[in-house]
């Protein structure tokens, strides 16, 4: 019988003293295909993990001698759009099959794992969503799609949330397509990390 | 003018151009949007000297949300002849990012943050 699942685990390195959260990770699967994962659910899921993950950054887990991190609400404001975006996207697109969500914490950054499944003739269509994504600059890309967004009032994809992800919050983004997946299938798993380092510390 | 979910209400101050947003706002995309799009075109279309967008309650905005609301201050300024005043709070580090952005492409612009 499938169930959703949540994992969480902790490895802090508390030998030095200095990196207290360098690799904790929380990973959730949902199972669709069994019970329904609803719209809200992703809003839920990442306010819950923005608040979670939040408390690794309130100041007393900082390490002592190194660069600033980011404030706590800052972080968590981060982790709610970032982790919301990628999950609606993940729920909108998956075609069958599991859909997975993991945020682990590093030195420096924290990365988003989500995967979901979709069909092998729409591969090449994502690919080069993610490769102008990559080519072109995420600020000019922003602008000249909010002008083609609003010069077409029947549109009703707008495209911000990958770059809104790189351009407001500096994350970077990967992709990787695993072919073992659902039969007739392809996984998608979407990677960004996102710096909590304050900059030109 | 209102309209409201479990999570946000956005609704036009009585005999004026200003809208006022509250709540979290993430709606599954453009089409669940267009109620808010068109009570925002409403206003814009009133032809009034300034339209003002009160979002200092607004916690949440997913990026359909923003792409709505750049959608709606790219299209008023290209009309031309209307000031967009936008009030944001600092309380929700996302506002900076997402109202700040609206300076690359709205002329006629005050973003309040006081």
């Amino acid at each position: 019988m499938s169930e959703h699942r949540i994992r969480v685990s902790h490895q802090m390195t508390t030998e030095s003293g200095e990196s207290l959260a360098e690799q904790s990770s929380m990973m959730v699967t949902f199972h669709p295909d069994s019970y329904p994962l609803h719209w809200e659910s992703c809003g839920q899921l990442a306010e819950f993990i923005s608040h979670y993950t939040g408390l690794f950054f309130d100041g007393q887990t900082r390490p002592a001698n190194e660069a600033e991190t980011l404030h706590r609400s800052e972080v968590e404001d981060a982790i709610n759009y970032i982790l919301l975006e990628l999950m609606q996207n993940a729920l909108k697109f998956n075609t069958a099959g599991d859909i997975e969500a993991k945020i682990e914490i590093h030195e420096g950054e924290l990365r988003f794992h989500v995967g979901n499944q979709i069909r092998p003739e729409d591969v090449p269509d994502v690919e080069a969503v993610f490769q102008e994504l990559l080519t072109e600059d995420p600020g000019e890309l922003l602008i000249r799609r909010i002008e083609e967004n609003a010069a077409d009032p029947d549109s009703y994809r707008s495209g911000l949330g990958f770059l809104t992800i790189m351009n407001d919050y500096g994350a970077s983004l990967a992709w990787s397509f695993d072919e073992d997946a659902h039969p007739d299938h392809v996984r998608l798993t979407i990677i960004t990390c996102f710096p909590v380092l304050r900059s030109g510390t | 003018m209102e309209i409201a979910g479990n999570e946000y209400r956005v609704h036009r101050a009585r005999d004026s151009a200003k809208v006022i947003f509250e709540g979290t706002l993430r709606l599954s995309g453009t089409k669940a949007y267009k109620p808010i799009a068109q009570l925002l075109q409403t206003v814009g279309e009133d032809g009034t000297d300034i339209v003002t967008l009160d979002m200092r309650k607004l916690q949440f905005l997913n990026s359909a949300g923003i792409n709505m609301l750049y959608k709606f201050a790219l299209n008023l300024s290209r009309k031309g002849g209307t000031k967009l005043v936008v009030y944001g709070s600092e309380s929700f580090p996302w506002q900076k990012k997402v109202l700040g952005n609206l300076n690359h492409f709205v002329k006629d612009l005050e973003i309040d943050f006081s």
